[in-house]
């Protein structure tokens, strides 16, 4: 082996530059033997002999036969005990599947006249190649090229010792055995070939049968196996559907936790608002110290402006009052002017407090949708607290298109989102205030007869009783919006409204359940994601499984 | 009003019946802090009365001496004065003097003219009206020993007490704050204490009292005298808010402990008048003092720490002339002490000898009191409790 190896490398440079992977094609068959064979005795007496075989890695040689014979491949099959990888690997993928007839042939030597080991071997490993066919014999033919004359005794030994080894020595009962000389095509053609042919007319039809029975024989067994595969494959997804099923219970569950939660965090925040209320019953008034702020403001805003010719400054007041007085010869059409006027601006400067409701709603609004997204996982999350988040859960409310799936859930985040529209703290509570107090700035409340408006006082008496009175209905109407802490009781109305309608409405154990189920991955995406992917593919699996069913119960019955 | 004059108003010895004379007494103290409008509310009695008693041969006013003097028609004067001189055509400043630190006896007289006296025996009826100094109330320390004894000893022997409230400081607290600062403004806890010693003193001496709690001020809070809002009853709820322990004080001093509730008025009078028991009476009535003004403004003040309420009123109707006032609710106030004169004449010792006395001496003014115990009280009056006073053990 050392000493091949040795030639291998010293003749690398005969090979190197063919070592491209690329098909070559002879034209000229004599030239393919250097391609193919060893070289010759001579030739290996070179040092420096060429060894272009060992590039090669397959050969497909196509000529005529000499007899009427198409469609014959012969294949060469590297002799045994070469030098090439996984050489019996090779042998064995290539007599399998496209091999017919193998002819073993075997050359009596000087060194080798007998039926030896590597001979053993060669037909134990053709013995692998045909599974599903009884007799190897039939598959499996030796030759034994007897070459001249001059080695008869040598070919005797050989054919003895095969029959002997082989046949017991009956000669071809198991292994036919024939013999030519390699060189002679007559030979070839008259004691190897027709011989040959004979014998694949007669045991073709019968290798054929064997390998299919035993392939069916071979594919039912295996059927049986993937039948009984598949059931127990089957058989555990069939415990999927009670996982599904136990997810349900899971999710109602959990729809009542997020319920109670809600509740809980709702809860405190309605206890924040009672806390308020409870203070202002105690306080005997309003305790937000920026409303009273803000009321104290307007009220000293009034004040100013009527103490400032009623906002144009007294000096022009009067001038223009007398002006009118002198026109109207009284001083009641001017006056009754000045005192709608007054009490526009009055219920205007008040008015100007709805913005601080609409901070107060807006409050709300961000602690409760704060409080739904704490406890929503990623359904509102990404969507800005307050109004905005609101209205996407109300949007989320409204199913997926479907009825009206949550209608007590909807109802409430409605009118929670209904408090603060169209400012209607100040429209529907403010504002009748403003117009039942500003009442009594009404040119009904005064009585000017008693003025000439000839009297050189007269515009100043009426100026300031006209601003008297302004100060007096501010008074009383600050009065009122401090003592009447109704916008508390507004936001609390509002909270509580809420709250019952979402927590405690008489269905709302139910929509909690079908909000829970229809939002399950916005709201627990991380515990029910994976549950739901794994879902899907066992639903495919199961369709797969129905499908493999199908094509084996087909090929069965085929 | 110095201490000689103090002294001199405070002749504890003149205010006693002379039969001689025909002058007859009738106590009355009068409880409450100093400025909360004591003069003012007399002032408007007076002026209300001669309204009242026009065309009439009944009067009432400042009773002056042979001398011609007559301190309380001077400090009646002046307090008009005051008040007038507040008045412009469409404001009202009340101005604020300092309080008197001294008792004061306001000395009124109930008398039938002058002509008809002639033809009948006269008498007169002195309503000797305590004001007992605001001072007092708080630290009776700093009184003159003397006459806080007998001060407290007039108020113990009056049948009727009078607890005049500044109405703007119990309607303008509009918190928690503001009403502390007007439960101390307005000595609450100090006119309770001394309106339990008063009826503890009629249980005492088993003697019919009359408790009147007098709102003064009230221009604003009622629609009947010209004004445009109605807080009548936020104000009497207010009083009691304020004055229920003081009501409940008088109540647990004088009520008898099992008295049926359901007991009618006519019923406890009848009952009065068969077993001859005393009685107590609680009343409510709310006076306007000025009459043609309204709170316009009010801010309340911190000064040393304390909270003070600064009061701007308007003038109603203002003209180019001078502001007509028109006081209100005080004869409901002589209205109710005649009627518990009159009650109590039959079952009550101290009362029937007065009485027997009065009506002996001049019979019209008995009959002139005895109509004016019957006058229909007007509709800002109401009554509290009426009961009759707890036998003694």
């Amino acid at each position: 082996m050392l000493n091949r190896l040795k030639q291998i490398q010293a003749a690398i440079s005969s090979y190197e530059e063919h070592l491209t992977g690329r098909t070559k094609q002879i034209e000229d068959l004599t030239q393919l033997r250097p391609w193919v064979a060893y070289p010759k005795q001579e030739e290996e007496s070179n040092p420096n002999c060429s060894r272009l075989y060992l590039a090669v890695k397959n050969v497909e040689i196509q000529c005529m036969f000499l007899l009427d014979v198409e469609k014959l491949m012969l294949v060469d099959l590297p002799g045994l005990g070469e030098v090439n990888v996984d050489a019996e690997k090779h042998h064995l993928q290539g007599l399998k599947n496209e091999v017919d007839l193998v002819l073993l042939i075997l050359r009596p030597t000087t060194q080798s006249s007998y039926w030896g080991d590597k001979d053993r071997k060669a037909v134990n490993l053709l013995s692998q190649a045909v599974e599903g066919i009884s007799k190897l014999g039939d598959f499996v033919i030796i030759v034994v090229n007897k070459g001249n004359q001059d080695d008869e005794e040598l070919y005797q030994i050989l054919i003895n010792d095969i029959h002997k080894q082989l046949n017991n020595n009956n000669p071809n009962s198991r292994y036919q055995v024939l013999s030519c000389n390699a060189i002679d095509p007559n030979s070839v053609r008259e004691e190897i070939l027709l011989p040959v042919f004979y014998h694949l007319i007669s045991r073709l039809p019968m290798m054929d049968e064997e390998i299919i029975d035993s392939s069916l024989t071979q594919w039912q067994g295996t059927g049986e196996k993937i039948k009984i595969a598949i059931d127990e494959l089957e058989k555990n997804l069939q415990t999927f559907p009670s996982q599904v099923a136990s997810q349900q219970t899971n999710i109602y569950s959990k729809a009542k936790l997020l319920r109670e939660e809600l509740a809980v965090e709702l809860g405190k925040n309605i206890r924040n608002l009672r806390i308020e209320i409870q203070a202002e019953k105690n306080e005997q008034s309003i305790i937000d110290k920026d409303l009273i702020q803000a009321i104290a403001e307007k009220h000293k805003q009034v004040q100013n402006w009527a103490y400032d010719g009623l906002g144009i400054g007294k000096e022009k007041w009067y001038e223009k009052a007398r002006g009118r007085f002198e026109l109207d010869k009284k001083v009641d059409a001017f006056a009754i002017e000045e005192i709608n006027r007054a009490r526009a601006y009055l219920t205007d400067t008040y008015s100007q407090l709805d913005v601080y409701f609409e901070t107060k709603i807006e409050q709300l609004w961000i602690n409760i949708s704060k409080i739904i997204s704490a406890s929503t996982g990623n359904l509102i999350k990404e969507i800005p607290e307050g109004k905005e988040a609101l209205e996407h859960f109300l949007l989320l409310l409204g199913g997926k298109g479907i009825g009206d799936p949550f209608p007590s859930l909807r109802e409430a985040t409605e009118y929670l989102l209904k408090c603060g529209s169209d400012n209607v703290i100040f429209q529907s509570h403010l504002l009748p205030k403003l117009i039942e107090e500003t009442q009594k700035l009404t040119p009904e409340n005064f009585n000017f007869s008693n003025i000439s408006y000839e009297m050189k006082q007269s515009e100043k008496i009426v100026l300031n009783t006209v601003s008297q009175r302004t100060i007096q209905t501010s008074y009383e109407v600050q009065k009122i919006l401090k003592n009447k802490p109704f916008v508390s009781n507004i936001l609390y109305s509002a909270a509580v409204k809420f709250e019952d309608s979402l927590v405690r409405s008489t269905d709302a154990d139910r929509q909690f359940f079908d909000f829970a189920l229809l939002y399950t991955n916005e709201i627990w995406a991380s515990e029910f994601q994976a549950l739901e992917n794994n879902h899907a593919i066992v639903k495919k699996a199961k369709q797969a499984i129905t499908n493999i069913k199908q094509l084996l119960n087909n090929s069965f019955k085929g | 009003m110095s201490s000689k004059k103090a002294l001199e108003a405070i002749d504890f010895q003149k205010y006693v019946d002379n039969e001689k004379e025909n002058q007859f007494f009738y106590k009355i103290g009068l409880i409450g802090p100093s400025r909360v409008g004591k003069s003012s509310m007399l002032a408007s009695l007076l002026e209300e009365a001669k309204t009242v008693f026009a065309q009439s041969l009944v009067s009432i006013e400042p009773f002056v001496d042979e001398d011609g003097i007559s301190l309380t028609k001077d400090r009646i004067k002046n307090t008009i004065n005051n008040i007038v001189s507040g008045l412009d055509y469409s404001t009202f400043d009340p101005g604020y003097g300092i309080g008197t630190a001294d008792p004061f006896i306001f000395d009124l007289v109930i008398k039938i003219s002058a002509e008809e006296k002639q033809k009948n025996k006269s008498a007169q009826l002195r309503l000797a009206i305590l004001d007992y100094p605001g001072g007092w109330l708080k630290e009776p320390q700093n009184a003159d020993q003397k006459i806080w004894k007998k001060c407290e000893q007039w108020i113990k022997d009056s049948s009727v007490i009078i607890v005049p409230i500044d109405s703007n400081l119990i309607m303008e607290a509009d918190n928690k704050e503001k009403t502390k600062a007007s439960r101390e403004l307005l000595q609450v806890l100090e006119v309770e204490k001394l309106v339990r010693d008063w009826a503890k003193g009629r249980w005492l001496k088993q003697e019919s009292g009359l408790l009147l709690f007098l709102p003064v001020k009230c221009e604003t809070y009622f629609d009947d005298n010209g004004g445009i809002y109605n807080k009548s009853q936020e104000l009497y709820q207010r009083m009691h808010q304020f004055y229920g322990d003081v009501i409940e004080a008088a109540q647990q001093e004088m009520s008898e402990k099992n008295e049926d509730n359901q007991e009618t008025t006519q019923d406890s009078f009848l009952k009065r008048m068969v077993t001859k028991t005393s009685s107590y009476t609680i009343e409510y009535h709310p006076v306007d003092t000025i009459g043609c003004i309204e709170l316009a403004n009010a801010n309340w003040e911190e000064k040393n720490g304390k909270l003070s309420l600064d009061c701007q009123y308007l003038v109603r109707n203002p003209s180019n002339y001078i502001p007509k006032r028109k006081p209100l609710g005080n004869i409901g106030v002589l209205n109710s002490i005649c009627k518990h004169m009159v009650e109590n004449r039959r079952n009550s010792g101290m009362f029937r000898k007065f009485w027997d006395k009065l009506s002996g001496n001049d019979k019209l003014l008995t009959d002139a009191i005895n109509r004016l115990s019957q006058q229909k009280p007007g509709s800002r009056f109401k009554e509290i409790a009426k009961g009759n006073i707890a036998k003694r053990g």
